[in-house]
């Protein structure tokens, strides 16, 4: 399957039947005599069947991209462990702009006649997206979802469907340079947002600083708006409530 | 009157059945009051706070008000509870003797409830009964464990507070080990590597990072045994535990590498050696 060939993100009027292409990822909706029927299969030939009954005419749904904190199960306190393939050197009292690839995984929301979203399934096109770490030690370490990301170009495009992008701003404070080869902050304030009819999905950048404190070199990560929005972006309905913004201290190493 | 046999005196003078009956009236004034102000606190406040200490907060309110209404009730009425204290003094001796187990099950209860080294829902294990699952609840006399199997377990706090606790509720993962062991003929390196390929891959609840790691802890009679030692959330051990060895097993028979049985050669002896 070629990537053009790809469902887009967006909103589907289903009056008779509806199949979704996506990497690793076949969805089939289809009318039955009183309810839609949804079918879902991954490239592990896992099997997803639900039904919804009631619908007689047509179903509205939006497939989207959400916050990867909710597969395998939803246990990390919104915190994301960025690993990246090459580490990062910032030199000494300088600033960079960086764009990432940041893990995804796909909602597909039900629109009902008031035009509100219902969640009906969430899933991953990537399943080695769906796996944990741990930040810190053993003994007192944060519980993290994981991804191994890669640096991108400003016109490059993320893997569709598998990754959206993120921009970071890392400031170095220290008076020496520095290699950065993770990034840990919680995602539970960030929103997430996709362009109609494509897989391109962005969510809200990260401000890092690296400084000096008494506990040693540390990274305090601030989430930032999304820099480059406008109208074009959508937003993607979230899974559970914003959670309150407040910066991360990644004092337990970053190398 | 109709009323009359309120004024009749019991016990010692001054104490009517009438204020007996008033008394009683208060206290069940006080037990409505508590189970209002229970509800209150359950609806508002509990949800916001740890559910252990929501729990024992939950009796404190309930059984203190219910107390003050009762001392309230019997001061208003003049009855005065010091002979009871001292009848009840002396039964208290003897009740002592033969519940010196219910109290000592209470006094650890207190004492379970302060100290805290389990709260509700965690997963214990005590070595010494053999016991291990989730902590339901600790009350008044015993606590609750319910099994992984789904049953529940009651054991007197007493036991509880003296016994070896083990609980992984300090951190947020837990470790799973496992042996494997290879044939002598094998490449350790390749083998390390395959295993750890395939456990990246399956078995999704395992940590990459820390990821999975491999000790070569034994040249043994048949086999090179390697200890597999896996990372995973503190909670997901059956995540984990069932589907290990049998990832490792078929990612080894794929790639060839032979996990061996125990193998013993047999020397027939002769008369002539």
């Amino acid at each position: 399957m070629e990537k053009n060939d790809y469902s887009g993100f967006g909103q589907y009027n289903i009056s008779d039947k509806l199949q979704l292409i996506l990497p690793k990822t076949h969805i089939i909706i289809e009318k039955k005599e009183n309810r839609f029927s949804y079918y879902r299969k991954n490239s592990e030939d896992q099997e997803l069947r639900k039904s919804v009954p009631g619908k007689k005419d047509a179903l509205q749904i939006e497939l989207a991209p959400v916050l990867p904190l909710n597969l395998p199960s939803k246990k990390t306190n919104d915190l994301m462990f960025l690993r990246l393939k090459e580490s990062i050197f910032i030199e000494k009292n300088s600033t960079v702009d960086i764009l990432l690839q940041f893990p995804i995984e796909i909602g597909v929301f039900v629109l009902n006649n008031d035009n509100t979203r219902d969640f009906f399934d969430c899933f991953t096109c990537e399943p080695m997206h769906s796996r944990f770490a741990l930040y810190g030690t053993p003994e007192n370490g944060n519980l993290c979802m994981y991804g191994k990301v890669a640096q991108l170009e400003e016109s490059e495009k993320p893997e569709p469907y598998v990754f959206a992008k993120i921009k970071a701003t890392i400031s170095n404070q220290l008076k020496e340079g520095v290699s950065i080869g993770k990034l840990v902050f919680p995602v539970g304030h960030h929103e997430m947002y996709y362009l109609e009819n494509t897989s391109d999905a962005h969510i809200d950048d990260v401000a890092a600083t690296v400084k000096k404190e008494s506990s040693g070199k540390i990274i305090e990560i601030r989430h930032v708006d999304l820099s480059k929005k406008d109208k074009k972006w959508n937003l993607s309905l979230r899974l559970k409530p914003k959670s309150i913004k407040e910066a991360y201290i990644m004092s337990r190493g970053f190398d | 009157m109709t009323f009359e046999f309120l004024d009749t005196q019991i016990m010692e003078p001054g104490i009517t059945v009438g204020r007996i009956l008033i008394t009683a009236l208060i206290v069940s004034v006080g037990v409505i009051v508590a189970r209002f102000a229970r509800m209150i606190f359950q609806k508002r406040f509990a949800p916001n706070i740890p559910k252990d200490t929501a729990k024992n907060l939950d009796k404190l309110i309930y059984y203190g008000i219910i107390v003050i209404f009762l001392l309230a009730a019997t001061a208003s009425q003049g009855i005065d509870l010091g002979g009871l204290i001292v009848a009840g003094g002396f039964l208290g001796i003897v009740i002592g003797f033969a519940s010196q187990s219910v109290v000592s099950n209470l006094i650890s209860g207190l004492f379970l409830m302060i100290e805290k080294p389990v709260r509700q829902g965690d997963n214990v294990e005590l070595p010494d009964s053999g016991v291990s699952g989730t902590l339901i609840d600790i009350n008044t006399f015993s606590s609750r464990i319910q099994q992984f199997d789904g049953t529940v377990v009651r054991i007197p706090n007493e036991k509880v507070f003296t016994s070896n606790i083990r609980t992984f509720a300090l951190s947020e993962i837990r470790r799973s080990d496992v042996t494997v062991g290879i044939a002598y003929k094998e490449d350790i390196k390749k083998a390390i590597a395959v295993m750890k390929d395939a456990i990246e891959k399956n078995v999704t609840y395992s940590l990459m990072e820390p990821g999975p790691t491999f000790w070569v802890t034994e040249l043994a009679d048949s086999s090179v045994n390697i200890w597999v030692r896996v990372w995973h959330p503190r909670d997901d051990l059956a995540e984990v535990m069932p589907i290990l060895l049998a990832v490792i097993k078929d990612a080894l028979d794929k790639e060839g590498i032979e996990i061996p049985f125990p193998q013993r050669v047999v020397w027939k002896g002769g008369s002539n050696e």
